[in-house]
């Protein structure tokens, strides 16, 4: 208890500026008080005829001890702590020099000065005071024991006289220790929290310069504030930019008009600002990185839902896109192996004919605008159907392109395809094991039909047109795996359980020199999907059943090769097509004039393009095909009932080639 | 100037300071000693002071001493004030001082004057201002001083002399607030002969 009393009674061994300026007034004060002692105390001898010259030597002599300490201590509380002993020795003046009638009342002034000397905000002054006292009253008892008991005062007498000392000097302790703390101490309490405020600034700044992610606040007006995670100045530079926007203009110039035009949007403040935050842009691409930009409203005051600022987080994505690229890039290798075990040939075929379109386009070849679009969309399809969508996005953002900016694919958009065409053939390297393609798959009844007739000695051309057939696929074959990208489309496009039947009637046909046909001929099943097909609602709307009905066959008729698609959906909008044919200045006389329209470069019946279709480009894809190996395509359509698209082709088109071709080829 | 010199000089502040208060405190505070009343010296002596030539009535006597402040406030009052008829009063004043006891005598009072040392020899008192006061049997009826209060404006004198003579049984104490007049009260409570 002596300690934490010891520790009240003395301050801080540290004296700050301000306590030191403001000592420095109250000593000077203080000392002008006492000086002030020295006329009064003459006047008060004089009026009680107690000796004003004794007045002035006494008084002048006890003035000494403040002259000589305000004058030459260096610490401005041991002069404080001289005024404590001066104080007290001006009370014995004064009560000697007032003896009168008012001698009793003179005893007033310890009490005044006890508490006046609670200014200097140093218990220890009050202490020293007090200890005079204690010290003069010990000595006079020491020297006369009675004289401390006042004329026969008895014991208690002295005790209560000494309590309110002690009363008045524990109190007026309190109130020098309080001023101190609070008021003269306020200094080093400032200092003390800016101190800790600094040193959470420190931690705040090595937090700030060693976190990964981009860190910076926006106030209301969208200006930067100056603190920011060393990331961002690492990114983007700028130290001295207004706005987020100014910050990465230069390197993301897309990013920081868009972000104005979001911000815009903030300040006008028409809806919740998280709504407004929404609409910023979320992403920086730039050199080789992309950012992950996210808007958290601040608030300073929790009890409100006023929002006072913006952080925004950086955070640095390129290697989680990587990696999610990488392991999209895997789940479409396992999805090709899944494709190449149940249907090789077919995913065979498809490879190389994109390995063909690919170089058309990646070389820059064909100069035909719309052929290169017809190009680009068919592979685009294609690869999709096989779930090949690092190739069928790359399609899509050339064909975004050209739609945007017109001209030719740029040769960066070309590479990008390159690439991942690379890629991709490096994985399937090792799945297809380089000449995989050469290769005859023959099934077990074709190899006993050719056995036979070996062994039953059939003409030679017999077995060799037998063998030829191995080369032949089954159109069943190509159908169904037209029908499981029904499923797959159709999920796609939020219409799942598309019933599709399929017939080949037995009909064979060679499968390479057919692969750019059916190459082509998913564009129509894309556009029966999408176009087609109503949604579930709008046919459960029209009363029609199910999610809709698909079918594919091939079949002989007559003497011509029939490949048709039927579906059971809203049909073709022929007046639609006619509006669109005559804004591109095509005729539409007749049912003819429409049909042709409807295969032209360019013509949609939709306005808006999806990633499935909506370009105008397949179904003239499809026509030039379908013309490509000898046949035609034609179209029957009703509103509401649903479309056939029919190709044909003379039935010499399935012939079978002469053994010999086969040799040479 | 060198910091030892100016230690120095503060601590001889300190020391003399403190003693110096201390033994002007004293004269405040130590109890003046008033003489026993049944000291037959004192008896005698002041008996002797009794004026001739009247009836034996109450008899006070002021023991004034004339550098004494409080004694010259209690003359002030003496004079001032309206005695009783028939009480006999004696001014013993210390020292000789001429305008005193040309106003003393002015005012109707008789005057002795003493020495202090003569004071302590004779009547065995040794501080002012004192009232002792004497029946007419001249038995010492009462020693003291003349208020409740240190240099209080209540000079008790005629009520302290209207108790005594009303009640008989009765006997007042009130303390002596004044000053040492012997030499070697003098010289115990003011050392330093700061006030003597």
């Amino acid at each position: 208890m002596w300690s934490r009393i010891a520790a009240y009674v003395r301050l801080p061994s540290e004296v700050t500026d301000f306590e030191r300026q403001y000592l420095a007034r109250m000593n000077r004060i203080g000392l002008w008080f006492f000086v002030a002692h020295l006329p009064v105390f003459v006047l008060v001898a004089f009026f009680n005829d107690t000796g004003p010259l004794s007045a002035v030597a006494l008084t002048s002599f006890v003035l000494v001890g403040p002259v000589l300490a305000y004058k030459t201590f260096k610490s401005p509380r041991l002069v404080s702590v001289s005024y404590g002993v001066t104080a007290m020795l001006m009370g014995g003046l004064l009560v000697h020099f007032g003896q009168g009638p008012v001698q009793i009342e003179m005893h007033f002034y310890f009490f005044a000065l006890l508490a006046m000397l609670a200014m200097f905000g140093n218990p220890m002054v009050i202490v020293t005071a007090a200890v005079t006292v204690a010290l003069h009253h010990l000595l006079l008892w020491l020297y006369l024991p009675t004289s401390v008991f006042n004329y026969d005062a008895p014991i208690w007498v002295v005790a209560i006289h000494a309590a309110f000392v002690v009363l008045e000097s524990v109190a007026t302790c309190f109130i020098a220790r309080s001023f101190f703390d609070n008021v003269i101490g306020l200094e080093k309490i400032v200092q003390s929290r800016t101190a800790a405020l600094d040193k959470r600034n420190q931690d705040m700044r090595v937090l700030l310069d060693n976190v990964q992610q981009g860190f910076l606040t926006l106030d209301r007006s969208g200006a930067l504030a100056a603190e920011r995670s060393a990331a961002v100045s690492r990114w983007f530079g700028g130290d001295d930019a207004a706005d987020l926007g100014d910050l990465v203009e230069a390197k993301a110039p897309a990013f920081a008009e868009n972000f104005r035009v979001a911000w815009e949007q903030v300040e006008e403040d028409l809806l919740p600002v998280e709504c407004n935050l929404d609409l910023a842009p979320s992403r920086i691409e730039f050199e080789d990185r992309t950012l992950q930009v996210d808007y958290q409203p601040m608030s300073s005051d929790a009890s409100t839902d006023d929002w006072s600022g913006v952080l925004v987080v950086m955070s640095d994505i390129t290697s989680q896109l990587e990696h999610e690229r990488l392991e999209s890039e895997q789940r479409e290798v396992l999805y090709i192996l899944d494709r190449i075990l149940k249907d090789k040939a077919g995913f065979l075929e498809f490879f190389e004919e994109a390995k063909r379109q690919i170089q058309l386009i990646v070389s820059d070849e064909i100069e035909q605008m719309p052929l290169l679009k017809r190009v680009i969309h068919t592979l685009k399809g294609n690869a999709a159907v096989f779930g090949i969508h690092r190739i069928s996005d790359r399609c899509h953002a050339i064909e975004e392109a050209l739609k945007e900016e017109g001209g030719r694919p740029s040769a960066e958009l070309r590479e990008s395809l390159a690439q991942a065409w690379d890629r991709l053939c490096e994985s399937l390297d090792v799945l297809l094991g380089g000449e995989e393609s050469s290769k005859i798959e023959v099934d077990d009844d074709q190899f006993k039909n050719v056995l036979r007739e070996v062994l039953e000695n059939a003409p030679r051309e017999q077995i060799a047109e037998s063998m030829v057939a191995w080369k032949l696929e089954p159109t069943v074959r190509r159908l169904e795996r037209l029908a499981s990208q029904v499923h797959r489309i159709g999920a796609r496009l939020d219409k799942q359980n598309i019933a599709v039947e399929v017939d080949g009637h037995g009909l064979r046909q060679d499968a390479e020199a057919w692969a750019p046909f059916w190459s082509s001929y998913i564009h129509l099943l894309r556009n029966a999907v999408d176009h087609g097909l109503e949604s579930i609602e709008e046919r459960r709307a029209l009363g029609k059943e199910g999610s809709g009905h698909i079918r594919l066959e091939t079949v002989m008729e007559g003497d011509e090769f029939i490949v048709r698609l039927t579906d059971d959906g809203r049909g073709i909008d022929w007046t639609r097509v006619a509006e669109k044919a005559t804004r591109l200045g095509l005729p539409t006389e007749d049912r003819d004039d429409l049909v042709r329209a409807l295969f032209h470069d360019g013509l949609s019946t939709r306005d808006d393009v999806t990633s499935t279709s909506g370009r105008g480009v397949g179904l003239a894809a499809v026509h030039e095909a379908c013309e490509a190996v000898g046949g035609q395509i034609d179209v029957d359509s009703k509103i509401g009932a649903g479309t056939t698209f029919v190709c044909r082709f003379p039935s010499s088109a399935l012939a079978v080639k002469h053994p010999e071709v086969f040799l040479a080829a | 100037m060198p910091s030892w010199i100016v230690r120095l000089t503060f601590a001889a502040w300190l020391g003399v300071s403190t003693i110096g208060a201390g033994t002007l405190m004293v004269g405040h505070w130590y109890t003046l000693p008033k003489p026993a009343a049944d000291d037959a010296q004192l008896g005698s002596a002041l008996e002797a002071l009794r004026p001739a030539g009247r009836d034996r009535g109450w008899f006070a006597v002021h023991v004034l001493y004339s550098s004494c402040p409080c004694s010259v406030r209690v003359l002030d009052h003496l004079f001032s004030s309206e005695r009783p008829d028939d009480l006999e009063e004696v001014v013993l004043l210390v020292e000789e001082d001429d305008a005193l006891e040309a106003r003393a005598r002015a005012a109707g009072f008789a005057v002795v004057v003493v020495t202090p040392e003569a004071l302590a020899a004779d009547y065995r008192i040794e501080a002012a201002p004192m009232m002792v006061v004497l029946d007419p049997s001249d038995r010492i009826r009462y020693a003291g001083g003349y208020t409740e209060r240190k240099q209080g404006a209540d000079i008790r004198d005629i009520a302290t002399l209207r108790t005594l003579r009303d009640e008989a049984a009765r006997t007042i104490e009130l303390p002596l607030f004044g000053c040492a007049v012997s030499f070697e009260l003098q010289s115990i409570l003011d050392p330093l002969k700061l006030k003597y």
